[in-house]
């Protein structure tokens, strides 16, 4: 009973910072990962997210609901960022980068001077479960099935629907797709503001958990880059879950080892390395193992 | 180049003047001047704080101008620019402390200050650059690096952290390990036996700051315009072909990339002198980016206009803290409408539109002359 | 002419009024500088940024002192009645805003006083700068205690008002075995070397101490090393929005162990900012919150809401921030100028400040800390809190008993725990 506790204990951490890191980095594996955009301001749309969930479950919605008010909210606030300036910048990494952080800038001041530094967060549900000496609170839990929920649909909706096919095509080859009728302007505000959607649902998740205020998602953007560039982008899905398997899987066992400040050193150390080696990230090695793979078959 | 006053001036201004860098005809040159009057005399008519701000300023300047070498003409985007600034601030600190008392002046702290950078860039950028890195992947391995320092500073607040006479002193900023040991000094060079002190507050401490952002700006300038400068932008247009004429793209990154971090740890070395503290704030995602936005705002692809988007921005965001809360929502809309009507950098953008406005006005005064611009050329 | 070179004239004209109003609006500063009429006291705190929460209601102090002050008809120096002027600056959470709106405060504004910083990093960015031009400072919330400086003082309350007597009381009533966490900085590092001396004092014992990042959100192995251990109660000292979220992760995990942190409820109102029950069982030691039931603090609090009737809660802040200015405006009549020496000699004769929202509070010149009331409070299921006990009127006697005077000469440096010989056989093999 007491290594069954000890061991179901890293594993509880262990799928805990993988739904974190997943949940952080889900909006902008799309965003950045397959649009190309570096959005400073993912963390902003984050905030509004969480601030829609706290204000509809203050206001007696109950907070499944919230959430989901605030995935709509956030995605039509990243649509209307899409066509008002986001558009302007596509190819232009670095110039987006100026241009999201500006917008970060104008999103949490601007709901600092309406809402004022602090709201009241949600209670977070659900309570715990015994393992040997030990409890565990089961919302943590609730999260990795979120993450990978939503890691699941985003998945299914870029490999199963009309618009995701659409959506491949224009990525890949805007004029072309434009060319066979597809009306890319759409497209590309659809799939931003599908990222802005899922960033919504995580800082929805999170506002469960953490303190509400405008400068909530600043802290979870530079983590959400690590997880995303680390992963890759030749392909963004299988990219996003290996990189935040590897990434919290080092964390967990050097928190464990040693102690979380060498583990949080060890993670971003981790990140480090990876690119060094894999300098297109993880998705592309597996990519040319599946590849490689496939033509040892074919002989 | 191709009109008469070009080519005279090029004769005296010869490796200034090249198509890297704007501003080669008459009208910058006397412009340039008057910048650097006006600049020169603002002691004689601006109050002692806008003194100090400005020497503030122009040590930005020296940041914006090292990110645009390697960012605007070599095409390596770094978001840890910030980083190279921290370091050589604390390598000044360090140093100074620990010599202050033995030397007098702080000669070698100046030059440690300087030096330490470089050899971390050189590590850092080796392993980079050899290992093929490219882009968005080293902008970002960059910003990784600044966030793992700043970690380590920031936890620095354990007494044991004293290297000789000076205790790192996490966030609280470095700081002298003992009583005996003397505060973070203000810059002073030994030079035989005679002293130099350059108080930060001071109108000297101006003086020297803006000469050298002046002899680092025009230095570049020779140096973009040189061939070394043209294989910059070689590297940055496309690097496969710069390797197919012999030319060793990796070394050539890596030695801007170290003469970048030279320039970022002047910077920093000057910030330390003039406030006399230095702190791990530095290294934050925060300040890397703002290095970023700066050169972006001014556009990157041009030293002058990078410079002048760090000055003109510095300036604004330090005038903006009174107004309130109301700053950064006015700062954020400043940078958005920027990128919108200028996405290469307002300066940039400003600069060529009178440059083609001058271009025009000059056929039409040498036409109403009766000398067709054909001959002139 | 053709529409280029009217462009051009345009753009000239447009870019030669930007360049004039450039460098003129530097010299518009020069008319808004002192007037002989009014004492400047500049106040830089984070009114944007992560600590805007913390800060925001010290501006609040700050802004109903000196409208007390200037309704009463303002304070006599140097033969004429002066209204005080309150400058205030956004330090937007940055250090080096506050370095270089120190300077501003100092040389365009021409301050009297300097009252800025809420962080350890803040404050000292800002005391160099307003200490190296020989101007008086004052820092206005709870800090790591122990600056002897000759133009720094320090109206909050130190480790000695609340580390100590509050580990005493939970020692005796919660039991010895102890642990501690906090987030890795000078702070909390100087409250960890003060719990450690609070231990040794009254017979505790730390049975687990670690020190962590910022921006660590994720707290599952920590909570599980501490249920483990099973202490009889936590110490902590946890850091910014991120670390915060431990509170409720280990109320989610079912630990609800007793807390104690002097961080918590008395600079971020976090009961009023998480869902009950997240911080139930947590005891903490302000030495002002409108919590507090002594007269002062009711009628401070009162007027404090009537003049900002949005403020959420009356924190640590707003109340010391009040009692500085009120400290200062004391110093100011006394001296009978506002020349920096003589002000220094009024604050270091023992300035009291009757009023002080915390209950009576005295400046001890020869420490330029203050001796003041903390209270010990502890948070109930609902986010109510309850007074547990009045910890007393303690004075500061740290830098006395390591055998600084400030009056005869100041260090010029900070001391902490282990500087005081007495205690440094605690610090030992550490």
């Amino acid at each position: 009973m007491e290594t069954f506790a000890a061991v179901f204990d890293v594993i509880y951490q262990l799928f805990d910072n993988i739904g974190f890191l997943i949940l952080a980095a889900s909006g902008l594996v799309i965003i950045f990962g397959m649009m190309g955009v570096i959005n400073m301001a993912h963390g902003e749309l984050m905030m509004i997210g969480a601030y829609i969930t706290a204000f509809s479950y203050h206001a007696g919605i109950p907070a499944p609901i919230a959430i989901i008010f605030a995935g709509i909210g956030a995605g039509l606030v990243g649509m209307i960022l899409e066509r008002l300036v986001i558009r302007h910048f596509y190819k232009q990494l670095l110039s987006s980068l100026v241009v999201t952080w500006g917008l970060s800038l104008l999103l949490s001041q601007g709901f600092l001077i309406i809402f004022g530094p602090s709201i009241l967060n949600v209670p977070t549900p659900f309570g715990n479960f015994p393992i040997g000496e030990q409890t565990f609170g089961i919302y943590r839990l609730v999260l990795f099935a979120v993450a990978i929920a939503m890691v699941a649909s985003v998945w299914a909706i870029f490999t199963y629907t009309k618009f995701g096919t659409r959506a491949r095509a224009t990525m890949e080859d805007p004029d072309m797709a434009n060319a066979l009728g597809v009306n890319t302007g759409n497209i590309y505000a659809l799939t931003f503001g599908l990222g802005c959607a899922m960033g919504g649902i995580a800082g929805g998740m999170f506002a469960l958990t953490a303190t509400i205020s405008p400068f909530f998602g600043i802290n979870y953007t530079p983590l959400a880059f690590i997880t995303v560039v680390t992963g890759g982008s030749a392909n963004a899905i299988s990219g996003l879950i290996s990189s935040a398997l590897s990434l919290a899987g080092i964390q967990t066992g050097i928190n464990n080892l040693v102690n979380v400040y060498i583990g949080y050193v060890a993670m971003i150390g981790a990140a480090f390395v990876i690119l060094l080696i894999l300098p297109k990230g993880i998705s592309e090695y597996i990519e040319r193992r599946k590849i490689r793979v496939r033509k040892v078959t074919n002989k | 180049m191709n009109t008469s006053s070009g080519s005279k001036l090029d004769k005296y201004l010869g490796p200034l003047n090249g198509p890297q860098t704007m501003g080669r005809r008459l009208p910058f040159w006397l412009g340039f001047l008057v910048v650097i009057a006006l600049l020169a005399l603002a002691p004689e008519y601006l109050r002692r704080y806008d003194i100090i701000n400005f020497s503030n300023f122009l040590i930005s300047g020296f940041l914006a101008l090292s990110l645009s070498l390697i960012w605007g003409y070599c095409g390596i985007l770094s978001l840890g620019q910030a980083a190279f600034f921290g370091i050589g601030g604390y390598a000044y600190g360090i140093v100074a402390l620990n010599l202050l008392n033995l030397h007098g002046n702080t000669d070698v702290a100046f030059i440690a200050g300087i030096i330490v950078p470089v050899i971390f860039a050189a590590i850092i950028g080796g392993i980079m650059f050899y290992a093929r890195l490219r882009g968005v992947y080293i902008a970002i391995l960059m910003l990784v690096v600044s966030l793992l320092i700043g970690m380590f500073m920031r936890q620095t607040a354990d007494p044991s952290y004293t290297l000789g006479e000076a205790y790192l002193g996490g966030m609280n900023g470095l700081r002298p390990a003992s009583a005996s040991a003397p505060l973070l000094p203000s810059l002073i060079f030994g030079i035989g036996d005679s002293v130099i002190e350059l108080d930060g507050r001071s109108v000297s401490f101006y003086y020297f700051v803006l000469g050298l952002l002046t002899i680092t700006y025009l230095g570049l300038r020779c140096l973009v315009n040189s061939s070394y400068g043209y294989i910059l932008v070689g590297c940055r247009e496309n690097p496969d072909r710069t390797e197919t004429f012999g030319y060793d793209v990796r070394l050539i990154q890596l030695s801007v990339f170290c003469l970048a971090a030279a320039i970022a740890g002047l910077s920093g070395v000057l910030y330390t002198a003039w406030g006399t503290y230095i702190h791990p704030d530095g290294f934050g995602v925060g300040p890397n980016i703002l290095v970023v936005i700066w050169v972006a705002v001014g556009g990157r692809k041009d030293l002058g206009c990078a410079l002048i988007g760090a000055l003109v921005l510095e300036w604004a965001s330090l005038r903006l803290v009174s107004e309130g809360e109301i700053a950064l929502l006015v700062l954020g809309a400043i940078l958005v409408f920027a990128m919108l009507l200028a996405p290469r950098g307002l300066a940039i953008t400003l600069a060529d539109y009178f440059n083609k406005a001058e271009l025009l006005l000059r056929a039409r005064l040498s036409t109403g002359n009766g000398v067709s611009r054909k001959n002139e050329e | 002419m053709n529409k280029f070179l009217l462009r051009f004239v345009a753009g000239a004209a447009a870019l030669g009024i930007i360049t004039a109003v450039a460098v003129s609006v530097p010299g518009v500063n020069t008319a808004k500088a002192a007037t002989d009429e009014e004492i400047v006291l500049c106040a830089i705190d984070d009114l944007s940024g992560d600590f805007s929460i913390m800060a925001t209601p010290k501006t609040y102090g700050y802004k109903l002192a000196v409208k007390e002050i200037n309704d009463a008809g303002g304070i006599t120096v140097d033969g004429k009645t002066k209204t005080v002027k309150l400058v205030q600056y956004d330090g937007q959470s940055q250090v080096k805003r506050y370095q270089e709106l120190a300077q501003k405060c100092i040389f365009d504004d021409e301050a009297d006083v300097v009252m800025a910083a809420y962080t350890g990093a803040e404050r000292e960015a800002a005391r160099r700068e307003v200490v190296r031009n020989k101007t008086i400072y004052w820092h206005n919330n709870q800090g790591e205690g122990g600056i002897a400086d000759h133009y720094s003082f320090f109206s909050g309350p130190t480790p000695e008002q609340q580390v100590l007597p509050a580990l005493k009381w939970m020692i005796e009533n919660l039991g010895p075995r102890m642990i501690f966490i906090g987030a890795d900085y000078n702070f909390c590092r100087a409250i960890g070397a003060w719990t450690r001396t609070a231990a040794n004092l009254y017979g505790g014992e730390i049975e687990y101490e670690e020190y962590f990042p910022f921006g660590v959100s994720q707290w599952q192995a920590t909570i599980s090393k501490i249920q483990s251990i099973g202490p009889d109660f936590q110490v902590h000292c946890l850091v910014g929005g991120e670390q915060v979220q431990f509170y409720p992760q280990a109320q989610a995990a079912g630990m609800s162990l007793p807390t104690w942190s002097n961080v918590t409820i008395a600079d971020g109102y976090e009961h009023k900012r998480f869902a009950a029950p997240s911080l139930a069982n947590m005891y903490v030691t302000p030495g002002f919150i409108e919590d507090v039931p002594h007269p002062n603090s009711i009628a401070f609090t009162k007027k404090l809401r009537a003049m900002f009737p949005d403020m959420v809660y009356a924190n640590e802040h707003a109340g010391f921030g009040y009692t500085a200015v009120k400290a200062m405006a004391a110093a100011w009549a006394k001296a009978g100028t506002t020349e920096t020496e003589a002000v220094i000699d009024a604050l270091e004769s023992g300035i009291e400040v009757a009023e002080a929202p915390g209950g009576p509070w005295k400046m001890h010149g020869d420490q330029h800390h203050a001796a003041m009331h903390s209270y010990l409070f502890m948070v109930n299921e609902d986010h109510t809190l309850s007074l547990l006990t009045d910890l007393g009127y303690t004075e500061p006697t740290f830098l006395k008993e390591i055998g600084v005077d400030m009056r005869k000469e100041a260090p010029n440096r900070q001391f902490l725990p282990p500087d005081n010989p007495a205690w440094s056989s605690f610090f030992e093999g550490q």
